[in-house]
């Protein structure tokens, strides 16, 4: 497929490894990837709080801009940036005096409206399509046996389900799929969607660090060594919120991103420097489990870790 | 549910309330989402990450606001510690959107220039909507730095930072876009609609 692709903010800094891993195994894939040109930031969690508004004209600004590029479908991976696309371009097609209202002012911003000629879709869609997971088992090099996880995906794929969900919102099996057909064992259990806390993890990081606590012992509670997830906001909560676990001693659970694992298992060479970029680093779970390869634990920055990367166009 | 409800505002003692439908009256034709159908079943708390943490659970929002308990409601630090995970909206019997009726509360808080019960988390979103609306893109050391200044919080989550800082993942530069004209002028036209009450709400992309 050829897809346009809407990186979003945090691939320029938080989620860089994110952004390359997602490029670097849709290419494996044979999927092309066009970035669209000059794409805005999407308003995340905070559009829709102040201004709703705002909440719709942001990511229809990116729709705009990918309907005229005229691929197959738009996509990203950042799973907030597809809520709020996928919002946007819903509350356009229904229709109705405040939607139409939304595409004028588009339209007298940018000269062209928002069609809706294609759909915005999020990696995990496509990839769990039978062919595709055959397609990634056929590319695995190196099965991530012995490698326990639990998948995440937190609320944005799922909520609201009528407009987001491309699959069951409470109990979604796509990137349990995906990471199984990379060899990983994917656990059961009860917690695929419950939310990290999101954006109060500035204002109010003592709740972020409670339920990121409860998510990470019920993880472990259900066997799973590490956690996975599709949603760069759930994995720098997830990741940087560990204080709880921290004050009790008890040793620090690593989380990927699922483009990592397949990325591993497609034996692709810049995993390590992807992984690098985690506060806790799955280096000494790896090393167990005879998965690392030449993934070395850094209590440093590696080299270029620091510099800007430009993406690849 | 019957009229007269024995409710307990924080911090005052019980007092019979009696219904006044002015506000669910305004709620429902603002937002859309049917806040009378509301019976009371408790989904919405049951399944809210972050109830502890409010000083009135979400289903207390709903009925506070069918009673006409403008005040409490607007006072309420709810409205901005709600993740908006829409996790209520998404299991509620009677469809209400309860993260929507959410934010249209917030939004009235802010027109009417009242008190905001979780003054950080309004400076969050104030800061990191700036961020965007400057350079196009998000950019986590500006939005800090404004959250920062704003909140007065300069010494929380430094250490944190540094690490953040040492692997890359918070870039020095912002990526500022060609269409920042474009921006400004859809931040600009976004609140002209809202002042000419044209929010959303209509349509199905904010609701089932
Ligand atoms: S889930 Fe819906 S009907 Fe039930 S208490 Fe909450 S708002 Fe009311
Ligand atoms: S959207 Fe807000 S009120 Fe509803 S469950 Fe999530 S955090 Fe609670």
């Amino acid at each position: 497929m050829k897809l346009s692709f809407f990186p979003g903010c945090s691939f320029c800094g938080t989620a860089k490894e994110y952004g390359e891993s997602t490029l670097a195994v849709m290419s494996v894939l044979g999927h092309e990837f066009r970035e669209i040109p000059d794409w805005n930031c999407c308003g995340a969690s905070s559009a829709h709080a102040l201004d709703s508004n705002l909440q719709y004209l942001l990511p229809l600004r990116n729709l705009v801009l990918a309907e005229a590029m005229d691929l197959d479908a738009s996509t990203s991976s950042c799973s907030a940036c597809y809520n709020a696309c996928k919002l946007a371009e819903q509350h356009i097609l229904a229709g109705g005096p405040h939607a139409e209202a939304l595409n004028r002012e588009i339209e007298s911003i940018l000269g062209r409206r928002f069609e809706g000629r294609q759909r915005f879709l999020h990696p995990l869609q496509v990839l769990s399509r039978p062919e595709e997971l055959k397609k990634i088992r056929s590319r695995v090099v190196r099965p991530l046996e012995g490698l326990k996880v639990v998948t995440y995906y937190g609320c944005y794929l799922s909520r609201p389900p009528e407009v987001v969900a491309f699959e069951s919102p409470e109990q979604p099996t796509s990137m349990d799929e995906v990471c199984a057909a990379t060899g990983a064992e994917v656990r059961r259990w009860s917690w695929k969607v419950e939310c990290c806390g999101a954006s109060l993890t500035m204002p109010r990081a003592e709740i972020v660090e409670g339920l990121v606590d409860r998510l990470l012992s019920e993880a472990l509670h259900a066997g799973a060594d590490a956690l996975v997830t599709p949603c760069p906001m759930c994995l720098a909560n997830l990741d940087s919120r560990q204080g709880a676990r921290l004050a009790r001693k008890e040793p620090p659970v690593p989380v990927f991103y699922f483009t990592e694992l397949m990325a591993m298992a497609f034996g692709l060479p810049r995993v390590n420097r992807w992984l690098r970029k985690r506060l806790v680093t799955p280096a000494p779970l790896l090393q167990r489990l005879g998965l690392s390869g030449s993934i070395v634990q850094t209590g440093r920055a590696a080299a270029g870790g620091g510099r800007q990367r430009r993406w690849p166009s | 549910m019957s009229g007269a409800e024995q409710a307990t505002a924080p911090g005052s003692a019980a007092t019979t309330i009696l219904p006044e439908g002015r506000l669910a009256a305004e709620v429902e034709a603002a937002t859309g989402e049917p806040v009378n159908r509301c019976f009371g079943c408790k989904k919405c708390t049951g399944g809210c990450p972050v109830s502890m943490h409010m000083d009135l659970v979400p289903h207390r929002v709903i009925r506070l606001i069918q009673l006409g308990q403008r005040e409490t409601v607007l006072n309420s630090s709810t409205v901005w510690i709600c993740a908006s995970c829409r996790a209520c909206e998404a299991r509620c019997p009677n469809d209400i959107n309860i993260a929507h009726v959410m934010d249209y509360l917030k939004g009235r808080i802010l027109a009417a220039g009242g008190r905001v019960a979780e003054s950080k988390v309004y400076d969050f979103h104030r800061s990191f909507l700036n961020t965007v609306g400057l350079y196009g893109r998000a950019h986590e050391i500006t939005m800090i730095g404004m959250y920062k200044m704003r909140s007065r919080t300069y010494f929380d989550d430094l250490a944190m930072g540094g690490r953040m800082l040492a692997r890359g993942r918070l870039p020095i530069l912002p990526e500022i876009i060609r269409g920042r004209g474009q921006i400004r002028r859809i931040f600009r036209r976004a609140a002209e609609l809202a002042r000419s009450g044209r929010a959303g709400g209509e349509g199905t992309g904010d609701r089932r």
